[in-house]
């Protein structure tokens, strides 16, 4: 499956905006304008349709959600992602969207408004229409035009409804639907990933075996990227060899406390009778990376290594886990934090190599990174006086336009978008050639 | 403010990259040799240069810059301007580009379309002559243009059949993924110890670029080589 667009608003500052989605997608615009914004909206909408209908209940009156800016408060939370998959057959792409309305000071609100289940055997054209949620009714196949009846509370999807109906043909898409999952790393330091904690928490029993996108264990999740799926163990292996020329091997493994640790450990979770009083327990086995550079005379722990070099085994890490598991989109705010230009470039070629069909949304500010990128995959930051935040890119007809307006500056792509950001004057010009 | 002449001619290679830099300077360098040409780097600070002199005593300076990684394509004409044209003003200068016609089309590329073309146009009132050793391939298209030598190097089978990849660079990596996961394909300078122990003579004679040129303006025509 691969997602095509997605289409978020009404989130905090976020006003309606669409992506079109393939590779690397990259969002630019000075400081507090609402990049994380619109990599959280997506997010939380992602959680959305996933949740129960209880929680949707909360979720729909997250304040930390709640459009602030007094163009957008009475804008509804709006939703929609296309996608394709082959798979599907006649029913291969599909578009589903839905909008609630937030809770509001008088009460009222808090209730899902409208979803839409479209779906076309092309991209382009006609889509025909599943669902008409104001009228309770949804359609079962496209061999029929009569519409069924459906009943649903106000915080209730259809999608959770009729996944339960056997004989609609248009189940496959609806399970696809519920499957879509945003992974966000938002971490600028990763640091911590690489001292975890001895302890976790009991009975945490599902977590013993699975790979973790953005565990707070990053050997652990490595480890378990090497038993589970060691060519995409390799690749990222391959990867960090590619990038650190120095680095001549690199192992994961699992280790265990020393027996004074431990010791020490276990007697902290007890009470002074010797009960064990919290709802922790030591891990049994800890993991660790460790590096053989040839500019050191020993082999040295991850954590020992910068800032930047860490963020760099993280941001890999997470990629290939991402991909390996079928994660359709992934979001990473700042990649070039802690990393040097000089790195940028090659960086970029790994995680494209690496993403397969994983879409990779990232932020930056960095007119470095961006050069690497083409104008299609480059949503800006539309100029705007009123707090409103909306990204668009480039119009196809301008983009020559704007190359050769850089090239009279003596400035790259990248460097002359981020001056245009920069200044009044820019952005006016920015204004002019954005889309819509 | 213009230096006193000291050469007869002037190359100029812009290249797209550091590996496309040191490919050159060591094709440069091999084919001198290989026709008896006397070559020496020179060191004057601002890059990798050469002068290399002809049988017949005609000197040739030859000034390699790349598109590097902070620099921009504008940049490269600011040197060319400065660093060649107005320092050597007396001496007539034939330009060479180096790149490959499709890198724009690559997912993660600092290029654009029309790129070279503007570079072309900036550099034009300065330059005798533009030459373009390009084509829709890539420099490790190139240097596997002598597949058995790329194999010799790395240690690989003779019959290693070419794996699959979109441009020369995704082959290469997958080479010398063969070898070993911790030696990976490197570009720029790590990548000389290859380029040196490629079979210049087999890439001269099947690159699709025209290499032929390059060689003549070091080694002069054919009259004039060993």
């Amino acid at each position: 499956m691969k997602l095509l667009s997605l289409t978020v608003g009404g989130f905090r500052n976020v006003a309606e905006t669409t992506i079109e989605l393939g590779g690397i997608t990259a969002f630019v615009s000075p400081n507090n304008y609402g990049k994380s914004n619109l990599l959280k909206a997506i997010e939380f909408a992602t959680i959305f349709i996933n949740e129960s209908p209880k929680i949707r209940s909360v979720m729909m009156g997250y304040a930390g959600g709640i459009p602030l800016v007094p163009e957008l408060a009475k804008e509804d939370f709006r939703f929609q992602v296309e996608f394709e998959d082959p798979d599907l057959g006649e029913y291969r792409f599909v578009r589903y969207g839905f909008s609630f309305s937030w809770r509001r000071d008088d009460g009222t609100g808090q209730v899902i408004t409208d979803e839409t289940i479209e779906i076309n055997p092309q991209r382009g054209g006609r889509w025909t229409n599943y669902l008409r949620r104001d009228k309770g009714k949804y359609k079962k196949s496209h061999d029929t035009r009569s519409f069924r009846t459906i009943q649903l509370d106000s915080n209730q999807l259809a999608i959770d409804v009729l996944t339960a109906i056997e004989d609609i043909d248009i189940n496959p898409a609806i399970k696809i639907i519920k499957e879509i999952g945003f992974m966000l790393c938002a971490s600028i330091d990763a640091s911590s990933r690489f001292r975890p904690t001895p302890l976790e928490i009991k009975d945490d029993a599902e977590g013993e075996k699975m790979v973790a996108f953005d565990d707070e264990d990053l050997p652990r999740a490595m480890y378990r990227l090497k038993v589970n799926h060691k060519e995409r163990y390799d690749d990222l292996l391959s990867a960090l060899f590619t990038l650190f020329p120095e680095f001549e091997d690199i192992s994961v493994n699992p280790y265990e406390l020393k027996k004074e640790e431990y010791d020490v450990l276990e007697k902290t979770l007890k009470t002074p009778d010797g009960e064990e009083d919290v709802p922790f327990r030591i891990r049994d086995e800890l993991y660790r990376m460790t590096v053989r550079s040839s500019n050191l005379n020993q082999t040295v722990n991850i954590n020992m290594m910068s800032m930047g070099t860490q963020r760099i085994v993280w941001l890999l890490t997470n990629v290939i886990i991402a991909e390996a598991y079928d994660a359709q989109c992934i979001g990473i705010e700042e990649v070039e934090t802690s990393i040097h230009p000089k790195m940028l470039g090659e960086l970029l070629e790994l995680l494209d190599e690496n993403i397969g069909e994983t879409s990779l949304l990232i932020t930056s500010h960095s007119p470095f990174l961006i050069q690497y990128l083409k104008p299609q995959q480059i949503y800006i930051g539309e100029p705007s006086e009123n707090g409103i935040a909306r990204f668009k890119r480039i119009r196809e007809d301008e983009v020559e336009k704007v190359n050769s307006f850089a090239h009279d500056r003596g400035l790259g792509f990248g460097e002359y978008l981020f001056e245009l950001m920069s200044s009044d004057d820019g952005s006016a010009i920015l204004a002019s050639v954005l889309e819509g | 403010m213009a230096e006193e002449k000291t050469y007869d001619i002037g190359e100029a290679l812009i290249v797209e990259g550091s590996t496309e830099k040191v490919f050159y300077s060591e094709f440069i360098e091999n084919r001198a040799l290989a026709n008896g040409v006397s070559i020496a780097k020179v060191a004057d600070g601002d890059g990798t240069n050469y002068v290399a002199t002809r049988h017949d005593g005609t000197s040739v300076l030859v000034k390699l810059n790349n598109v590097g990684t902070i620099t921009q394509m504008t940049n490269s004409a600011e040197w060319f301007h400065r660093s060649c044209a107005s320092r050597y003003a007396d001496i007539p200068w034939t330009v060479f580009l180096g790149y490959d016609t499709d890198a724009y089309n690559s997912n993660i590329t600092k290029f654009h379309e029309g790129d070279w073309a503007r570079l072309r146009n900036d550099i034009e009132p300065k330059a005798v002559a533009i030459i373009d050793l390009a084509a829709k391939a890539d420099i490790e298209d190139i240097m596997l243009c002598n597949y058995t030598g790329v194999l010799s190097f790395l240690g690989l089978p003779s019959n290693t059949e070419m794996p699959y990849g979109r441009k020369g660079k995704a082959r290469m990596k997958k080479l010398h993924k063969m070898v070993a996961l911790n030696k990976p394909y490197h570009e720029g300078d790590k990548a000389r110890p290859l380029v040196r122990a490629l079979d210049m003579d087999e890439i001269l004679r099947t690159a699709p670029i025209p290499l032929g040129m390059l060689e003549a303006t070091i080694v002069g025509s054919s009259e004039n080589r060993m």
